[in-house]
This record gives C-alpha cells, sequence and structure tokens, in this order.
C-alpha cells in the first residue's frame, strides 16, 4: 500500500501522540460536553456534532496518563458510528515514511503501535483499534 | 382472480424450486438416493401451492410427478434414464408455464393441454406399474405352488400316491392359473376402461370404502330408452344404487348423460352385500340388461400405501396448505440470501440499510416540528409571502412524511413467518398439540411498530399455549379436537390494524380473576363488586397479577408495550370454549411520532437540564421541609394520602453539590409504585426528538436516550433502571 502514511498528530498535556489518518473523520473544538452519569470512566460524556449525538472519550485510563484540560476533539468513525477523542490540541498532518517508524520500547504501552522522529521530538502512534475495542468492550 | 401478491411469491418460489431441481436430478440421474427425497419435497410443495391459487393444470402434473417419485422412492420402480429424461422435461415444463403465468396472470389453454398431457403420461407410468407388480405376484404364486408340486411328488415318488394330499395341491395350483387368466380377461375386458381411470378424489373415495370393508364392483347396465327418458332412468338407477353403497364414478357423468346416445352406463359402486345389490338393480326401470363384476381394489390402484395415507388425508385442510406456503416463504428467505437473482425480476426494489432509513425518518421527524414552530411564527408576523411558502412546505414535508413511511411498511408475513416454529417449540415444552391458523399476512405495519409488537405477540402465544390450552387427553375427555387451533387473523379497520390472536382451550373464569385479585390485595373487593365482568377480565393485566398456579402472568408488560405503540389490548373469553387477544394499533403518523418524539417534562439539576418521558410522571409537586418525614433511615414524603420513598434525583446520579435545593419533586411511576424525585426546579413539558445513544452509551444506568435543547445534549432519563428496588 505504498512507502508512506499520513499521521494526524496532536498532544495531550504537551506529550505528543499521533492516529492514522484513515480514521480520523473531522477536528472540532470543545466548546462544551454533558456529562453522563453512571457512563464507564473514559467517558467524559456527550456532545452535539451537527445534530448528531457523539460520545467524548478521553485517554487518560488507557494510556495511564494524567487528565487533563481538553480543548479539541478528533473524531474518529468506528464501527459506523462516531466517536470523539478529548485532545489538549491538534498540530497537524504528517507524511511519515514506513521505514521511519520504529518498534516501540518493550516496555511501554500496549496501545502504541509505533514511534517516529520529528524535530527532535517523538510522537507515538496509537493503535486505534485496539483503544476503540477496549473502550467499547468494558 | 388469483391475488397478485401470492401469484408473484408462488412464482418466486416456484422458479427457485426448479432452479433446486434441475440440480437434484443431475445427482439423482448418478444414484444419490437423498435428491429423490428432496426432489419429492420440492414437487409435493409445488403441487400444495399450485393447488391453493387454483392452478390445476399444474397442481394436477405435480400430483403425478409425485406419485411417481413416491414408486422410486419405495424403490418399486427404477429411475432409469427415460424417467430422469421426463423429469427434466416436466421442469422445462413447469418453467414455461411460469413464463406464461407471469406475463398473463394466468395459464393459457396450450400451456394448460401441454401439462395435462405430460400428467397422463405419468399415469400411464403409474398404471403399468400396478399391472406390473400384480402380474409378478401372481407368477410368484403360481411358481411357488409349482415347486410344492413337484416337492410333493418327488417326495412320493416310490410310495403309493395319496390322492387327497394331490388333489389339494392340483387345487391350489388350478386356482393359482385360473387367477392369472382371470387377470387377463380382465385386463383385456377392461383394457382401456375408463371407469378404472380414477382422480384423486375417486381413489380416496374408493379407499375410505374399502377401509370400511366394503367391496367393489363394476355394473354395466344397459337401458332400453332413448334420450330424453334415458337421462332419466340414469339418474333414478344411481339414487338406488347410491341407497346401498357408495357410487365411486360413472360413465357417463352426470354432466355428461344427456348428451350420450349410448344406451350403456357403466359404473363402480362399493357395497356391503351382493344380494342387496342384485335386489336393487331389479328395482330400476327399463333395464334391458346388467352385468356385475367383482373388482380388486389392486386393480384400480389402491394398494396398502394408500390405505394408509388414506386416513392422513382426512383431517388435511386449508390450515396444513396455508402453513406449508408460510413454511415455505420462511425456507425461501434463507435461501434469498444465497441465490442468484435473475436480473430482470428484482430491478424494481432496492435494499436499503435499516439505518438509513432510521436516520431518514429522525430527520423527517425534526423537520415536523420545526415546520410547526414555523407555522407559529408565520402565525405571529402576518407576512403574506411568508405564509405562501410555507403552505408549500407543510406540503411538502407531509408528502416526505408519508413516503418514508410507506418505504418502511413490512408485511405482517415477516412477523408470521416465524410463528409456526416458535408455537411447535412451545406446544412441545409444555406437552400440548397445537396447530395454528394465520390470517392476515399481507397487512404492512411500520418497521419499528413490527419490531415491538413482536415480543407482544409471542407473549400472547406462549401465554395461550401455556394457560388456555388444555393438553390432549383433557380434550378428547372434552370433546374437543385432540389437537388445538392457534388463530391469529389480521385486519385492518379504518385507521387501525386489529390483530386477534385466540385460541380454543378453557377460556377465563372472570369469577376466578375477581377472587385472585383481592386475595393478592391489588385492588379493594368493593371497586371489585361494582366492575362489570369485560372490566373485571382485564384485571388479568394487572401489575403482579396471576393466577394461582402462575397462569396469566406477565400480561401487564404486554398491555404496556401496546400502549406504547398507541394502541389497546382488548380480551375475550367463552368459558371453556376460546380465549382471545384483540390488539388494536393505529396507523397514523401520530404512532410512529410516538417512537421517535417523546413528550417530555425537563427538570434542571444545577446547571444541567434532563428529560424525563411524561410517560413515567404522576405529576409534579413543590416541596417544603415540612413534607419530608424520615421512615426508618430513608426519605419519604406525604401523597395523596400515601407515604412514597423520596430520592435526591442528583445523589442517584451522582453529581456535585448534592445539596437538593428541596424545591421541587416529581412524582414518577415505577412498576406500578410511586417515587417522588427531588430535583432543583421543572421547567417545560415539551416534544422531543429522541435521538439514538450509540452502541457506546448503551446500557447505561438509568439513561435511555438523549435530545438536542438549545445546541445542548440533554439526557434522557429512564426510570425504570434509574433507581434499584
Amino acid at each position: 500500500m505504498g512507502a508512506e502514511i499520513h499521521i494526524l498528530v496532536f498532544d495531550i498535556d504537551d506529550v505528543l501522540f499521533a492516529f492514522n489518518l484513515n480514521y480520523v473523520r473531522e477536528v472540532v473544538r470543545i466548546k462544551e460536553y454533558t456529562r453522563v452519569p453512571n457512563a464507564p470512566e473514559h467517558i467524559l460524556g456527550v456532545f452535539n456534532l451537527r445534530g448528531q449525538i457523539v460520545p467524548l472519550i478521553h485517554l487518560s485510563s488507557i494510556l495511564n496518563i494524567p487528565s487533563t484540560r481538553y480543548n479539541e476533539a478528533i473524531i474518529l468513525s468506528y464501527d459506523d458510528e462516531l466517536v470523539g477523542i478529548a485532545v489538549s490540541s491538534v498540530k497537524g498532518v504528517l507524511r511519515v515514511l514506513k521505514t521511519d517508524i520504529r518498534q516501540p520500547p518493550t516496555k511501554s504501552n500496549e496501545f502504541i503501535s509505533g514511534v517516529v522522529k520529528w524535530n527532535e521530538r517523538l510522537i507515538s502512534i496509537l493503535n486505534i483499534e485496539k483503544i476503540l475495542n477496549k473502550i467499547s468492550s468494558s | 382472480m388469483i391475488n397478485k401478491e401470492y401469484l408473484e411469491l408462488f412464482i418466486d418460489e416456484a422458479r427457485e424450486y426448479l432452479l433446486a431441481l434441475n440440480e437434484l436430478l443431475v445427482k439423482a440421474k448418478d444414484g444419490d438416493e437423498n435428491s429423490v427425497k428432496e426432489i419429492l419435497r420440492l414437487i409435493h410443495s409445488i403441487k400444495g401451492n399450485a393447488a391453493m391459487l387454483e392452478l390445476n393444470a399444474i397442481s394436477t402434473l405435480a400430483h403425478r410427478v409425485e406419485d411417481v417419485l413416491i414408486l422410486i422412492r419405495d424403490r418399486r420402480i427404477k429411475l432409469d434414464n427415460t424417467l430422469i429424461n421426463k423429469l427434466f422435461m416436466v421442469v422445462d415444463l413447469l418453467s414455461e408455464a411460469l413464463d406464461v403465468l407471469e406475463k398473463n396472470s394466468k395459464l393459457s389453454k396450450e400451456i394448460e393441454r401441454k401439462l395435462l398431457d405430460t400428467a397422463s403420461q405419468f399415469e400411464k407410468v403409474l398404471n403399468t406399474n400396478t399391472e406390473e407388480k400384480v402380474k409378478k405376484r401372481l407368477e410368484n404364486d403360481i411358481s411357488s405352488r409349482a415347486k410344492e408340486a413337484l416337492e410333493f411328488i418327488k417326495k412320493h415318488k416310490d410310495k403309493p400316491i395319496n390322492l387327497p394330499e394331490l388333489g389339494k395341491v392340483t387345487k391350489e395350483l388350478t386356482s393359482a392359473i385360473n387367477k392369472i387368466m382371470k387377470v387377463h380377461e380382465f385386463k383385456n375386458k377392461n383394457a382401456g376402461d375408463e371407469l378404472f381411470k380414477l382422480d384423486y378424489e375417486e381413489r380416496k373415495k374408493a379407499a375410505l370404502a374399502v377401509k370400511r370393508s366394503l367391496y367393489l364392483y363394476k355394473i354395466i347396465l344397459k337401458f332400453n330408452v332413448e334420450q330424453p327418458l334415458l337421462t332419466l332412468r340414469y339418474f333414478i338407477a344411481l339414487s338406488k344404487l347410491g341407497e346401498i353403497g357408495d357410487v365411486i364414478k360413472s360413465i357417463p357423468t352426470g354432466d355428461e348423460i344427456s348428451k350420450s346416445k349410448a344406451k350403456e352406463v357403466r359404473i363402480l359402486i362399493a357395497i356391503k352385500k351382493l344380494a342387496e345389490l342384485e335386489d336393487k338393480l331389479k328395482e330400476i326401470p327399463d333395464l334391458e340388461s346388467y352385468d356385475v363384476l367383482k373388482v380388486d381394489p389392486e386393480d384400480i390402484g389402491i394398494t396398502d400405501d394408500i390405505l394408509r395415507k388414506v386416513k392422513e388425508d382426512e383431517t388435511a385442510d386449508k390450515v396444513r396448505a396455508i402453513e406449508r406456503i408460510l413454511k415455505e416463504v420462511e425456507e425461501r428467505e434463507k435461501v434469498e440470501d444465497n441465490s442468484s437473482y435473475d436480473a430482470s425480476h428484482k430491478m424494481e426494489e432496492v435494499r436499503v440499510n435499516v439505518k438509513s432509513l432510521d436516520k431518514l425518518f429522525n430527520l423527517v421527524g425534526e423537520l415536523v416540528l420545526i415546520k410547526s414552530r414555523l407555522s407559529a411564527i408565520a402565525a405571529r408576523y402576518d407576512v403574506p409571502i411568508l405564509k405562501e411558502i410555507l403552505a408549500t412546505f407543510n406540503r411538502l414535508v407531509s408528502e416526505l412524511q408519508d413516503e418514508v413511511m410507506r418505504m418502511r411498511l413490512v408485511p405482517l408475513q415477516y412477523l408470521f413467518k416465524m410463528i409456526p416454529r416458535y408455537m411447535s417449540e412451545i406446544a412441545s415444552k409444555y406437552g400440548k398439540e397445537v396447530d395454528v391458523l394465520l390470517e392476515g399476512g399481507e397487512i404492512a405495519l411500520d418497521r419499528k411498530v413490527l419490531e415491538e409488537l413482536s415480543q407482544p405477540i409471542f407473549t400472547l402465544i406462549e401465554v395461550l399455549i401455556r394457560d388456555d390450552i388444555e393438553k390432549p387427553e383433557e380434550r378428547i375427555k372434552k370433546g374437543k379436537d385432540k389437537i388445538a387451533t392457534l388463530h391469529i387473523r389480521a385486519s385492518k379497520e379504518g385507521n387501525f390494524v386489529i390483530i386477534s390472536i385466540g385460541s380454543d382451550g378453557k377460556g377465563i373464569d372472570v369469577d376466578e380473576v375477581k377472587r385472585r385479585v383481592i386475595e393478592l390485595g391489588l385492588i379493594p373487593a368493593s371497586v371489585i363488586e361494582k366492575m362489570s365482568n369485560e372490566e373485571a377480565l382485564s384485571l388479568v393485566t394487572i401489575p403482579g397479577f396471576s393466577l394461582r398456579n402462575g397462569e396469566y402472568s406477565g400480561l401487564d408488560a404486554v398491555k404496556k408495550s401496546i400502549e406504547s405503540l398507541g394502541g389497546s389490548l382488548e380480551i375475550h373469553t367463552v368459558l371453556d370454549s376460546e380465549t382471545k387477544f384483540l390488539l388494536k394499533i393505529p396507523v397514523s403518523m401520530a404512532t410512529l411520532r410516538a417512537l421517535f418524539i417523546k413528550r417530555a417534562l425537563l427538570i434542571r439539576l444545577n446547571d444541567e437540564v434532563y428529560a424525563i418521558p411524561v410517560s413515567s410522571v404522576i405529576t409534579t409537586l413543590k416541596v417544603n421541609e415540612e413534607n419530608l418525614e424520615y421512615l426508618g433511615g430513608s426519605k419519604v414524603i406525604k401523597y395523596r394520602n400515601q407515604i412514597i420513598p423520596f430520592h435526591n434525583l442528583k445523589e442517584i446520579l451522582g453529581m456535585p453539590s448534592k445539596e437538593c435545593e428541596r424545591n421541587y419533586a416529581v412524582i414518577v411511576e415505577k412498576r406500578g409504585k410511586l417515587l417522588a424525585l427531588g430535583v432543583d426546579e421543572v421547567l417545560d413539558q415539551d416534544d422531543i426528538v429522541v435521538k439514538p445513544l450509540g452502541k457506546m452509551l448503551s446500557g447505561i444506568k438509568g439513561i435511555s436516550g438523549a435530545t438536542i435543547l438549545g445546541g445542548r445534549v440533554c439526557l434522557i432519563l429512564d426510570i425504570q433502571s434509574l433507581i434499584d428496588d
């Protein structure tokens, strides 16, 4: 399928992550969201996306990082429905050669599929399928 | 006039069968036995379905082919190449017939002739076989007798001849030989005798007579009068003969006699005593001569097989045929996914994803709400051009509504097809024997309504089979049919669809119901006493009701489901005779709106707005400190002479600043019991469009859906799951 992929880079509390662009539908600013009582921990709430009700997920429990302020949401399409991932800010789209993607260090999180270097900084590419499967199963 | 839908259904099914038959015939040619059974089954189905639609040429052909296939299955004839080719021909012919049927909605005279010609070809195969069998039996008979004679002679070769023994053996041999000769005689006399070519009904009649130990005779009457007197004498003869036996067939027939010039009449009759027959014949006027010949049942094709089968057919009726068609529809559904379609047949239909339909419906629902808001504004500001445009807009939205609704219409057939299987599972579970009669499958309902109806309908079927229908032994004792009947009928009455689900069981004893309700303390005796029988009967649907042995429980859930569709449930019963549930479902847009658009009470908790469906809400109250009390550690509140539990809704929902502003409470109903929920403020009552939450959020306790208010998501609370019992 070609030697390169496009990734959407974002940060959660200044730590850089990325998603494969194939899953990404759009990026929106989080204006407000409604809390859902009795919902699982990773669901921040729900919000209105042009008339559709979309759940807002934060990855702190999954990635073992502290919760923080979220300003933007990355909307992914999963199983015919939309899901919003809450992030601090979206940096942009990066074109990356497959050969530049390194294996993550053995002790790292199971949801990171690879690591790539960019401007002296490391970006952890996240495995969206694994994350969404984990979320919907709990 | 054949119902067009059934005709199309028949044609589609039959085509699929023919496709399968082609494959199966190839397998059968290679010697696969199971193929024969499958082929038989398919032909049998075609016969039944064609008969239902009165396509007699097709069903007659199928019938003859079926008879031959049975012989093949029982290994009485060999499936040789000639026969296989004949069968392939039948498949081609049937395909041709279907083409004609599709084009003209009926069979042409030409194709009917072809079908019937082929049918008589198969009949010949049958008849030859019967003759063959008889011949073979006699041959075996003779050869074994001959062998015996030979043995006997060998044994006594050197001994003085024992005359009596020899006499006996000779006698038996002679009788066997005579039998063969008689058969030949018979064959010659009766070769081509129309009288012995019986159709299905006639053979059945004859078989029944034989079963009742009657004997078959052929009578040849020669009259010495001309027409029209001949016709008169003919009918007198038939009438007199009918007094002492069953007339199976006569040649010429009653329709043909007036045109007949021949003075000879041949009759096939079944009687008990030959002497009676002779006496009766003497009573017939103008008879020149008569001849009576005994007829062997096997000569008219009545074998042991048929005698056995005859008993079963006695009870066959339209019910089984309808059931068969429905079973076949079910089978066809399964095949549909895998078979390849003939492109020309299916171009007028498109497959639509159900989700898309639901989305479409949701959008139309919102349009409808906006339409009413726009109308309200236009009324306030008198702008002529706006009014004009709005009028067009309104009309367009209504048409859109109608079309979308129509797209969602699904015939009840889809629900009905699952019933026979379900019913037989439930019947065997409870040891009952039940047959089902389904009517009105062509009536269509919105697919969501149909979905919502399936659970109540299946529950009612289970209740009837479990609680109304008696065990077979009991039914026989009561003089009822061993097999009970479950009758499900759908019909349209104006804006309503009525679905009646009934059984011919023991009925409901209203007095028993009344006593039980009082016993369970569900309703005070004083109220019950004033009730009429109809009102009392509906007591079975009170939550918590059941007769002493658990019968008729769970009907409250059924009633609720139906009411949520805007419908109603009626119960009728006749003691020891029947019990019937009548579901009345309105088919107006109003019902559907009810599924997607709910009326809700909006409440405020802190700075968030929540919605509670008004169907759960009894009333709202302003609460003062004095109204709140403590009872055994939990808060309660007095409401209309009742003490009901009070819950702080913010606490239940785990919200911060749990301090209830303690101004308002919403009284809700959960499974027949009242509760008070403390909220910060009661806002409006409004129509809201219920939006799906999605898989990730489904199953969350207390939340049934969401809506969008003022751009924000507002959650809809589900009282049933919100608070633990």
